[in-house]
């Protein structure tokens, strides 16, 4: 078959360049890195706690609790460096300009207006920070809450004419409990959280999947710039065969890019792809969906800078819905409903799948027929345009 | 000078007919800010949502104060059944449920530990919103079942002692907190155009300038202009700081072109500090013209630059902060973002924007892109073979 001929040539040319391979390959890998790096410390230890100022003009006993007690307790003190104020000026403006991240006030006479029922705490958060800035009012919240229970507890015992010891309104507090419990609501999942690095392995190499049909295309109309193409029309062969092996060239590197980089993570990285026949099935099918979209961008365009450019425009849009740069499970519905959109976004889908809830084959059936589905359409699609510009030559 | 002046003017006519780079490094940056600003947000409130499955076996009053949390934004209440909400949770067509068992009253007179369930979907992180907010309740009902079984011990009827205590609770709890400042956090990845667009202005701004101005000086070799300028009477670090002028001139000009555009189209807001912003701009675009400048003196063919370039365009991208806040890094990384120009131009744009910085609180990030300019030319300028 002179299909297989050519589509053999396209792969052993990517082979030996070694620039390509590096930016197909590599590239991925390396950004998985990172990406893995900066999110497996998301939230532990290692990121830095947050500055946080204070002032307590309270001359009772409360403004003391929420600095000695409240927010020195476990689950607070890891993340929260409290650090006194001198000046109330000052630290308002520290917190504005970033240096930290909130700022609490605690109001002369505090202790004294709680009991007359009454209290009032100050908590400036940093503008730019909307994570950090925001744990901190949930914890002076919650201590807040604790305070207006006891003011209202007396109050409504006072509407009775009932006085009671404080002793004996902690422990009816003891003894009513009340809690959320989160319980998971699906069969099975493997890991309690998603691994990034894992995570980051799928999207950067769906990501790169892209770049390499988009550098398929560009191979595509460098041959007819260096004329090789030409060439290969006055060799005995028909117009759909240097098509089809094209097509079918740029399917098997796509294959053999994503497989490289499955292994290469699975090897150094420790990825855990998951069910393997699931994996080598998406695989085939997600490579079979993007060189689809390499052909629409090779009939496309005029020459190999012009499909450069096309498919850096294509790419980077695809792989932000598609979840590459942002999880698709933290994203809003409408995006994850756009996701559905794109050969990326089911690919990832899928080796999610895969990875953290353990599915099989049979969980991935509409993946893999949506992605072969999109992979004819734009085969299709990309056949219509070569013939209406007059063919490939 | 002229020498310079005129390789610069040049520099700027060739990238002028160049559509391709026109639309990678314009419309792409704006179309992403558009996807990502509208997906997360762009602004306003309630474009996130949290579908809830409300279980009520309850009926009572306790069920229908956890009701009323449910019925605001930025959740959608679906009432339904337990074995319902349970193929709702699984199948992935809410995110949570909430199931409310039966006899809650009851289990707080008789103080017998009480459990609401939270059903979570898979890969959710708004489960853990619901548990916040249920758990501020609880608090509430904690406080207000413990005053009505003292008074029911003491003769009032329960559900009577119950009611009166809860309207203690309104308008407003005795003790409150006063919050300046603060974000309210509608989702855990915090977006919109305010964040989104500085960040695509930023990457694509380093993008132009180091994978597209290196392989473009590396192409003039290649095509032998640059030869040929030599032999005309200019010197060689005329030629250079002239490309390198020409090169920073057209990041200047596509991220001011980004920036109006983003404030009309989009209405990013990029606070009210023009003169901050403008100088931002241009030490960035001198910081990354230098820096395709020595990528240039590195590589020796164009392709290799732009190859090399988008790789660490990427790296610096997302090491300076321009994908995610950097506040929650781990501290190995926030320190990595001082070692690149995009970590000192996104703090200063967020200095901008969101803390509405004067210009004095940026010059030490314009400095320090001065610096990073400064060494990635003469590096350059060293090492760069014009033949």
């Amino acid at each position: 078959m002179h299909l297989f001929t050519i589509a053999k040539k396209d792969v052993l040319l990517l082979i030996r360049d070694r620039k390509a391979l590096l930016t197909l390959v590599g590239t991925p890998l390396i950004l998985t890195f990172i990406l893995g790096m900066a999110f497996q410390g998301m939230w532990s230890a290692e990121t830095p706690p947050a500055r946080v100022l204070w002032i307590n003009e309270d001359e009772g006993e409360f403004g003391d609790i929420l600095f000695s007690d409240v927010l020195t307790m476990e689950g607070v003190r890891e993340w929260v460096r409290l650090e006194q104020a001198q000046d109330r000026q000052d630290a308002r403006e520290q917190v504005q300009r970033g240096r930290a991240t909130a700022y609490i006030e605690v109001p002369q006479g505090f202790s004294q207006s709680v009991r007359e029922g009454e209290g009032r705490i100050i908590v400036v958060g940093d503008p730019a920070s909307s994570i950090r800035a925001n744990m901190i009012p949930r914890v002076v919240q919650r201590f807040a809450t604790e305070l207006s229970s006891r003011t209202i507890i007396y109050q409504a015992l006072g509407e009775h004419q009932v006085t009671l010891p404080i002793e004996e309104i902690e422990l009816e507090l003891e003894q009513v409990e009340i809690s959320a419990r989160i319980e998971d609501g699906f069969d099975q999942r493997s890991s309690e959280v998603p691994i990034p690095m894992d995570y980051y392995a799928a999207g950067m190499g769906v990501m790169y999947l892209l770049f390499t049909v988009s550098h398929g295309a560009g191979t595509f109309l460098r041959e007819r710039e260096a004329y090789t193409l030409h060439r290969m029309y006055q060799a005995p062969l028909l117009g759909w065969e240097i098509g089809a092996g094209k097509f079918t060239g740029i399917f098997l590197t796509a294959c053999l890019q994503l497989t490289a980089v499955i292994v290469f993570s699975h090897l150094v990285y420790g990825v855990a792809w998951g069910d393997p026949l699931g994996v080598a099935a998406l695989t085939v099918t997600a490579a079979f969906g993007a060189s689809g979209i390499g052909l629409v961008i090779a009939a496309l365009s005029k020459t190999q800078s012009a499909a450069d450019a096309l498919g850096t425009a294509v790419v980077l849009p695809l792989a932000v819905l598609g979840g590459s740069m942002m999880p698709l499970f933290a994203m809003p519905p409408v995006m994850r409903t756009l996701s559905k959109l794109t050969v990326n976004g089911w690919a990832l889908e899928g080796y999610v799948r895969l990875m953290f809830e353990k599915g099989s084959i049979n969980d991935l059936l509409p993946h893999l027929g949506v992605l072969v589905g999109m992979g004819i359409g734009f085969v299709v699609l990309a056949s219509l345009l070569f013939s209406r510009r007059g063919a490939l030559s | 000078m002229r020498t310079m002046l005129l390789i610069t003017q040049a520099h700027l006519r060739i990238l002028s007919k160049d559509k391709t780079t026109l639309v990678v490094a314009l419309l792409l940056p704006l179309i992403l800010s558009l996807v990502t600003g509208l997906a997360f947000g762009g602004g306003q409130t309630g474009s996130y949502q949290v579908n809830v499955a409300f279980v009520d076996e309850d009926g009572g009053m306790v069920s229908d104060s956890i009701r009323a949390v449910f019925t605001q934004e930025p959740f959608l209440l679906h009432e339904t059944t337990r074995d319902e909400a349970r193929d709702l949770v699984r199948e992935r067509r809410v995110q949570v449920a909430v199931m409310v068992p039966p006899g809650m009253e009851e289990s707080l007179r008789q103080r017998t530990p009480l459990d609401v369930a939270i059903l979570r979907s898979d890969f959710q992180e708004s489960p853990r919103m619901v548990e916040q907010e249920l758990s501020a309740l609880f608090l509430e009902i904690r406080a207000t079942a413990a005053a009505a079984n003292l008074l029911y011990d003491r003769g009032v009827p329960w559900a009577d002692a119950y009611r009166q205590t809860s309207l203690l609770w309104k308008p407003q709890p005795p003790v409150t907190v006063e919050m300046e400042g603060i974000q309210r956090q509608e989702s855990d990845i915090p977006m919109g155009f305010n964040l989104a667009s500085p960040g695509y202005v930023v990457m694509f701004g380093l993008m132009l300038a180091i994978s597209g101005g290196s392989s473009s000086l590396l192409a003039e070799r290649h095509g032998g202009t640059l030869q040929r300028l030599m032999a005309g009477p200019v010197q060689r670090w005329h030629l250079f700081i002239g490309k390198f002028l020409g090169i920073a001139a057209t990041a200047v000009l596509q991220m001011s072109v980004l920036v109006i555009l983003g404030a009309v189209l989009f209405g990013v807001n990029w606070g009210n500090n023009v003169p901050g912003l403008a100088l931002l701009i241009v030490t960035l675009s001198l910081a990354a013209s230098g820096a395709g400048m020595f990528l240039a003196s590195l590589c020796r063919t164009s392709s290799q630059a732009s190859a090399v370039g988008i790789l660490s365009v990427l790296v610096m991208a997302m090491l300076g902060g321009t994908w995610w806040p950097l506040e929650v890094m781990p501290r190995s990384l926030q320190v990595a973002a001082k070692l690149v120009p995009s970590g000192w131009a996104m703090e200063g744009f967020t200095h901008i924007i969101m803390r509405q910085a004067q210009l004095g609180d940026v010059v030490v990030n314009a400095l320090v892109m001065l610096v990073f300019a400064g060494v990635f030319v003469s590096l350059g300028i060293r090492l760069f073979r014009y033949h």
